[in-house]
């Protein structure tokens, strides 16, 4: 595992670094539920030209990638009845050796209120992970990779024992809301539960590289071919 | 007590740090039942190791390696032969993570660091959500798990390890579906008596000190501070831990 030794000096800052990361983390979720969505990209996103091309927000089924796909998406005005809290928590940030980038796992309990067209309104569960890759441009600290991935998306105070047990994410609110992503990839797949281990744990690392990005570029598929739900149901 | 010098601050301020991620890293491998990693990797396994909830306490590494590795393992594959016939696709996939995903979430940590820096002591509470959707029964779940948590760790070769772990249930209820607090009132006042919920998943395991060790919410009871916030202290002693040290 990488282990380096630091000076008094380089580990106050490194303590720093990951107090700051989680402010940026909890701040999003105050963003998210003030329905601040352009001031997120805007304030808490990257802004250098170089990592807006290679930013990325995924979920289930797949990645927005370059900041202008992520805010063609996610840039939108919700009305009245809206609200949304995706509180992180049991924070988990490992800081480069170097210091100029860090990831991070957190989870969320999060739930979503939305308006209906009739006037009425629902509100929906939707626990999730959030992995974040995050790199320091000025100074500061900024989200640079983002994946949610959903574990189950119930509506609240409905029985979730009644939904089929595959997740259909066709048909899924928070899956139709997503859209159409950049990069189409079923990344977590509910049925299984965490067995395709994605996002996994950030490891103690050295300095970035692609292979270990909660991007498209750094995802690899679990092993073994038989990945998807239902798959040897027909063997009779 | 003794004065910290700032390094010696400097040093206990990154291990703070490093324990939360130590305790964040049990949540997510029991995210995924993945019981070998975590006390094979994030655990100090010598006899002071200790696992304690509501049904007594395990001491000792192999008694803890038994009830919360093997037993555990054990659930995990009886679930996968109750499925495979209903849903084939469990077929070479690891059966432990299909059993459920069991999230304790981490909030209101409070960790202090002793003065010695050998050891660090947490408490916390867990808003935790236990699902599973390839069930024996046809049915998805969502249960919702509160407890609390009151935690020792220690410094192994440079590395934080877990070192004794108190768990204390409060509350299990189907998620959305159940007011528990009622639901308590009404099995109390059944005129067939019922058992309550079991306190944790199958059956508990053999245990050196017998519980209960906590009591979960009960709507003629006041809550126990069962594993009470950790004070500012020197060094890891009977007087400062969650489970009494052998020497």
């Amino acid at each position: 595992m990488f282990k380096r030794e630091y000076t008094d000096d380089e580990l106050i800052r490194r303590v720093w670094d990951v107090e700051e990361i989680k402010k940026l983390v909890y701040k999003r979720g105050v963003y998210i539920a003030n329905d601040w969505r352009a001031r997120e990209l805007d304030e808490l996103w990257v802004r250098e030209p170089e990592h807006q091309k290679t930013a990325s927000f995924g979920k289930n089924i797949g990645w927005y990638v370059g900041m202008d796909n992520i805010r063609a998406w996610y840039d939108k005005k919700h009305g009245a009845g809206y609200m949304a809290f995706h509180p992180a928590s049991t924070g988990l940030v490992e800081l480069a050796g170097d210091g100029k980038t860090a990831k991070g796992l957190f989870y969320s309990i999060a739930n979503e209120t939305e308006a209906n067209g009739d006037g009425t309104a629902k509100a929906l569960w939707m626990p999730e992970k959030v992995a974040f890759d995050f790199i320091k441009e000025g100074g500061e600290w900024k989200i640079w990779h983002l994946v949610a991935a959903v574990d189950l998306v119930c509506e609240a105070g409905a029985d979730y024992s009644g939904q089929d047990p595959y997740p259909n994410y066709e048909s899924d609110p928070v899956m139709l809301e997503f859209g159409e992503p950049t990069v189409k990839e079923l990344i977590h797949d509910g049925t299984f539960n965490w067995w395709d281990d994605y996002p996994s744990m950030p490891a103690p690392y050295e300095t970035w590289s692609d292979e270990i990005s909660y991007g498209p570029e750094g995802w690899k598929p679990p092993k073994g071919k038989h990945y998807g739900a239902k798959e040897g149901r027909n063997y009779k | 007590m003794s004065e910290l010098s700032l390094h010696q601050r400097i040093v206990n301020a990154a291990a703070s740090q490093e324990v939360e991620n130590v305790k964040a890293r049990h949540t997510y491998l029991h995210g995924r039942a993945d019981a070998t990693t975590e006390w094979d990797e994030i655990w100090c396994m010598d006899k002071n190791a200790s696992w304690a909830h509501a049904f007594g306490r395990m001491r000792g590494g192999d008694q803890v390696w038994y009830g919360s590795v093997t037993q555990y393992d054990k659930m995990c594959f009886e679930n996968w032969l109750n499925i495979f016939e209903t849903y084939p696709e469990v077929g070479g996939k690891d059966p432990r993570p299909l059993m459920e995903a069991s999230v304790h979430t981490l909030v209101t940590d409070v960790i202090e660091v002793a003065r010695d820096g050998k050891s660090a002591r947490g408490s916390f509470i867990t808003p935790g959500v236990i699902h599973s959707r390839l069930t024996d029964d046809g049915k998805p779940y969502c249960n919702v798990l509160w407890e609390r948590y009151g935690s020792d760790f220690v410094l192994v070769d440079g590395e934080w390890k877990y070192l004794h772990e108190h768990v204390c249930p409060d509350i299990l209820t189907r998620m959305d579906c159940f007011d528990w607090a009622h639901g308590e009132y009404e099995r109390l006042c059944d005129p067939n008596p019922v058992e309550g919920p079991p306190p944790t998943l199958g059956d508990p395991p053999p245990v050196t000190d017998p519980g209960p060790m906590h009591m979960p919410y009960s709507v003629l009871a006041k809550p126990r501070n069962t594993v009470p916030w950790p004070e500012p202290y020197e060094t890891l002693d009977n007087d400062n831990t969650y489970t009494s040290l052998v020497d």
